[in-house]
C-alpha cells in the first residue's frame, strides 16, 4: 500500500541530476578532450557546458508547459499519438542500450581494477540485480539515496582532488588558444552529450512536486558539474600533459596512481577512486532503469511499474554481453553518440515547443 | 587472493637476454628468448624478527623469456606464491636493453598497460648488468630496491630523479629522456650521472659533473651544492630555493635563446679568519659562485648540443610554450636547430645566511 513512492521533491531532483551527469564518463572525459584540443582541452570542457545550458533551456521549456504529464503524454498530444508512442518506445530503447553499455564499462573496469579473477558476469549481474531492488521501491528512493550518496562522493573526492596538486605543472597548458576555432566548436558540441541525462527531466514532470523550479535546478547540476569537469581537465592534462591524456583509456585513473597521499601505507589509491565512482554508476544505472521501467509503464497506461522490472534484467544483461570486448562497448558508445543522442537533447523537444506553441497546447507561463 | 599467497617484488631488473654458454640452459639458446629479468623478494619472515627458514635478507629470481610478461609467468613453475607488482620500490634497466630500440620500447608499453605498475616508481639505467645489480646487498640497506628508492629522496641532489609517469610523459612528448645512471661496487651503490636516450635508443652517459649542470636548468631547484674557487680556496654554497627561466629571441630569422638561473642559499665554507661580514666581500663571492654554475652549465648544454644532439632538458618544449608559431617553423629539424641554437646563460645569486663566524 505504500508502493508509490513516486513524489519526489526539487531538491532531490537536483542531487539525482548532478549525480547522474558526472557518470561514467568522468574517467575518461579528459581523453576525449584532449583528443580535440590538445592542451586547450579545457576550453573544448567549457564550450561543452554552455552548450549544455541550451540543451537544458529548451527542454525544462516544453517541460514547464506540461507539468501534469511526462515525455510519452505530451510527445502524444503535440504529434499525434502513434508518433508519441514511437519516440517514447525509441526513447527507452536508446536508454537501454546506453544503460548496457554502462553496465559493460562498469564491469569491465572493475574487473581489470579491483577483482581480475572474478566473471565479468557475475559482477555485472550482482550491479543489475541491486539496482533492480532499489528500483523497485520507486523514484522516492533513489533520490533518497542520492542525498546520502552525493556527500559520500563529493567531499572524498575533492580532498583527493587537493593530494593531487603537488604534482600539477601548470605549464603544461600553455600555449593557450592554439587550437583552430571551428575545430573547438566542433569539439565542444561532441563533448557535450557528456551532459546527455539533462534528458532525464522530459520524464521527471509528474514525479517532481514543484516544478516551476526545473530551469533553475538543471542550471544548477550542468553548473556544478561543469565546474569540476573543468577543474578535473585542467589537472588532469597539466599532470599527464596533453600527449598523456590522450594515451590513457582512463586518465583520471592514472591521475589517482600518481598521488601520493603523505604518511599513508595505501599504495593503490586508484582502487580508492573506483570506490566513488562505484556508488555513482550505481546511482545512474538505477536511475536509467527506474526511467525505461517508468517510460513502459506510461506507454501502457499500467498502475505501476513494479512488474517492469525484473524482466528488465535479462534484456539488458544479455545486451551488454554482446560487444566482444571494451574496444567495441566504445563502438557502440560512439555510435549512440554520434546518431541518437542529440535526438532527445535538442532536435526533438525543440519541435514539440514549436509545434506546442503554434497548436496552442499545454499552460504557457508567460500567459499566467 | 590472501596476502600470504602473494609474493611482493619489491625490484625488478631487465636485461637483453645474452647468451651465456658457461652457466645458461642451451635450450634457451634460440631467437625468441629475448628478456632476461630480475625480481627480488624481500624474506618477510625475517623482517618480522621470526625465526625464518633462511638468513637471507632477500632472495632473487632470475628468468628469461621472449617478453616481459612471459618472464614472471614463467616463475609460475619455480615460486610458491603469485608474483604482485603493486609494491615495487624501482625498477633497474640494464645497458644492451636501452641499446635495443625494440625491446625497450616493449618494456615501456609492459609498464603503462599494467595497471599494477604505479606511476611513482622509480627508474635508474645501468651501464653494465641490471640483473646483477639486483643481486647486490649494500650495508646500509639489504634491499637494493628500497635503497634506490630512499637515495632518490636525499639531502642533496647529484642526479635527476626520474620515476615511471615522468619518464613515459618525456617520450610521449619529446621521444627523448634522461635516466639517473646507477653504478655497484663490491657492497655499495651510488646514483650520480645519467643516461641519455633519444628516440628509445641509447646514445651515450652523462658525467656527474654534466648531469648537475642540466640540473639547473629545471624550472624549480633545491638541493644544489657548488663548489666555487675564490682565491687561493675553494667556497662551498648550498642552494636552498633556484630558478630558472628561458627566453627565445628571433632577431633576423636567427634563433637564439636566453637563460636565467636565479638562486638563493647559504656559504657553507669560507676562509678561515677572513671577515665575510661587508657587503664587498659578499658580492665577490657571489660573483666567483656566479662563474662556476655557469661554467658547469655551459658545459654541459655543450655536451647535450654537440655530442648527443638530445634537447633533454626541455628547450624545444619551452619554446612551443612561450612562441607556437616559431615553433611551427622549426619542430620538424628541431634537433638541427637545437645543435647550433645560441644560448646565452646568465646566472645571479644570493647569500642569504653565512654561518656562525664572521
Amino acid at each position: 500500500m505504500f508502493s508509490k513512492n513516486d513524489k519526489v521533491s526539487v531538491r532531490q531532483v537536483e542531487i539525482l541530476l548532478i549525480l547522474d551527469l558526472f557518470s561514467v564518463s568522468t574517467l575518461s572525459f579528459p581523453r576525449m578532450a584532449a583528443e580535440i584540443a590538445n592542451q586547450d582541452a579545457w576550453i573544448a570542457v567549457i564550450g561543452a557546458t554552455l552548450l549544455a545550458f541550451i540543451y537544458g533551456y529548451t527542454i525544462t521549456s516544453i517541460v514547464k508547459r506540461f507539468p501534469e504529464d511526462t515525455f510519452v503524454e505530451f510527445s502524444s498530444k503535440v504529434l499525434s499519438k502513434s508518433v508519441g508512442i514511437f519516440l517514447s518506445l525509441l526513447f527507452s530503447i536508446k536508454l537501454s542500450i546506453t544503460m548496457a553499455m554502462e553496465l559493460r564499462i562498469f564491469g569491465e573496469l572493475v574487473k581489470q581494477v579491483l577483482l581480475p579473477r572474478t566473471p565479468i558476469e557475475i559482477i555485472m549481474a550482482s550491479m543489475l540485480l541491486t539496482c533492480a531492488y532499489l528500483v523497485r521501491k520507486g523514484y522516492e528512493c533513489n533520490a533518497r539515496l542520492g542525498e546520502i550518496l552525493v556527500f559520500i562522493i563529493f567531499i572524498p573526492l575533492i580532498v583527493i582532488l587537493l593530494f593531487v596538486l603537488p604534482d600539477t605543472d601548470f605549464s603544461n597548458l600553455k600555449p593557450i588558444f592554439t587550437t583552430p576555432f571551428p575545430r573547438l566548436l566542433k569539439g565542444s558540441y561532441f563533448l557535450s552529450f557528456i551532459y546527455t541525462p539533462i534528458e532525464l527531466i522530459l520524464l521527471v514532470g509528474p514525479l517532481v512536486n514543484d516544478l516551476k523550479k526545473a530551469r533553475r535546478v538543471s542550471f544548477i547540476a550542468i553548473t556544478f558539474t561543469g565546474i569540476i569537469n573543468v577543474i578535473l581537465t585542467i589537472i588532469t592534462v597539466s599532470v599527464l600533459g596533453s600527449v598523456g591524456t590522450k594515451q590513457q583509456i582512463w586518465p583520471v585513473m592514472t591521475l589517482m596512481q600518481i598521488i601520493e597521499i603523505p604518511g599513508a601505507f595505501v599504495e593503490r589509491q586508484d582502487a580508492l577512486m573506483m570506490i566513488f565512482w562505484i556508488l555513482i554508476v550505481f546511482s545512474f544505472i538505477s536511475t536509467l532503469m527506474y526511467f525505461i521501467s517508468f517510460i513502459l509503464t506510461r506507454i501502457l497506461k499500467a498502475e505501476e511499474h513494479k512488474f517492469l522490472v525484473l524482466p528488465l534484467v535479462p534484456i539488458i544483461y544479455l545486451i551488454s554481453l554482446i560487444p566482444d570486448n571494451i574496444v567495441e562497448a566504445f563502438n557502440w558508445i560512439e555510435f549512440l553518440r554520434k546518431y541518437i543522442r542529440i535526438l532527445f537533447l535538442l532536435p526533438i523537444p525543440l519541435l514539440l515547443l514549436i509545434v506546442a506553441k503554434i497548436r496552442k497546447l499545454g499552460e504557457s507561463i508567460e500567459e499566467k | 587472493m590472501s596476502i600470504d599467497r602473494r609474493a611482493f617484488v619489491l625490484g625488478v631488473g631487465i636485461d637483453k637476454f645474452i647468451f651465456d654458454e658457461a652457466k645458461d640452459d642451451p635450450s634457451l639458446n634460440n631467437d625468441k628468448t629475448k628478456y632476461r629479468v630480475a625480481f627480488s623478494f624481500p624474506n618477510i619472515a625475517k623482517f618480522a624478527g621470526e625465526q625464518g627458514l633462511s638468513d637471507e635478507p632477500k632472495f632473487v629470481m632470475i628468468s628469461s623469456g621472449p617478453t616481459f610478461s612471459n618472464t614472471y609467468k614463467g616463475l609460475g613453475g619455480r615460486l610458491n606464491k603469485s608474483p604482485y607488482f603493486g609494491h615495487i620500490k624501482s625498477i633497474i634497466f640494464g645497458k644492451e636493453l636501452l641499446k635495443d630500440k625494440v625491446l625497450f620500447k616493449e618494456v615501456l608499453d609492459t609498464l603503462q598497460r599494467n595497471s599494477d605498475f604505479s606511476r611513482s616508481i622509480p627508474i635508474v639505467a645501468i651501464d653494465g648488468l641490471a640483473t646483477e645489480a639486483i643481486q647486490i646487498i649494500p650495508e646500509g640497506n639489504p634491499l637494493v630496491s628500497i635503497y634506490i628508492n630512499q637515495l632518490f629522496e636525499s639531502e642533496t641532489m647529484r642526479f635527476q630523479e626520474k620515476d615511471l609517469g615522468e619518464l613515459l610523459q618525456n617520450f610521449q612528448e619529446d621521444k627523448m629522456a634522461m635516466i639517473p645512471k646507477l653504478s655497484i661496487g663490491e657492497k655499495d651503490i651510488k646514483i650520480a650521472g645519467a643516461a641519455i636516450i633519444k628516440d628509445y635508443e641509447l646514445k651515450g652517459w652523462l658525467d656527474e659533473q654534466q648531469t648537475r649542470g642540466a640540473l639547473w636548468l629545471r624550472k624549480k631547484n633545491q638541493r644544489l651544492e657548488i663548489s666555487a674557487p675564490y682565491e687561493d680556496f675553494h667556497v662551498a654554497y648550498h642552494v636552498s630555493n633556484a630558478k630558472s627561466e628561458m627566453k627565445f629571441m628571433n632577431k633576423d630569422n636567427e634563433l637564439s635563446c636566453h637563460i636565467t638561473i636565479q638562486a638563493e642559499g647559504n656559504l657553507d665554507e669560507f676562509i678561515l679568519d677572513r671577515n665575510i661580514l661587508n657587503v664587498e666581500e659578499i658580492k665577490k663571492v657571489e660573483e666567483a659562485i656566479e662563474k662556476s654554475i655557469k661554467e658547469e652549465v655551459e658545459n654541459s648544454l655543450k655536451t647535450l648540443q654537440e655530442k648527443y644532439q638530445a634537447d633533454v632538458v626541455g628547450i624545444g618544449k619551452e619554446l612551443e610554450r612561450q612562441k607556437p608559431k616559431e615553433w611551427e617553423k622549426v619542430k620538424d629539424h628541431w634537433e638541427e636547430v637545437f645543435e647550433t641554437l645560441p644560448i646565452s646563460i646568465d646566472v645571479q645569486i644570493n647569500i642569504r645566511r653565512i654561518g656562525q663566524s664572521k
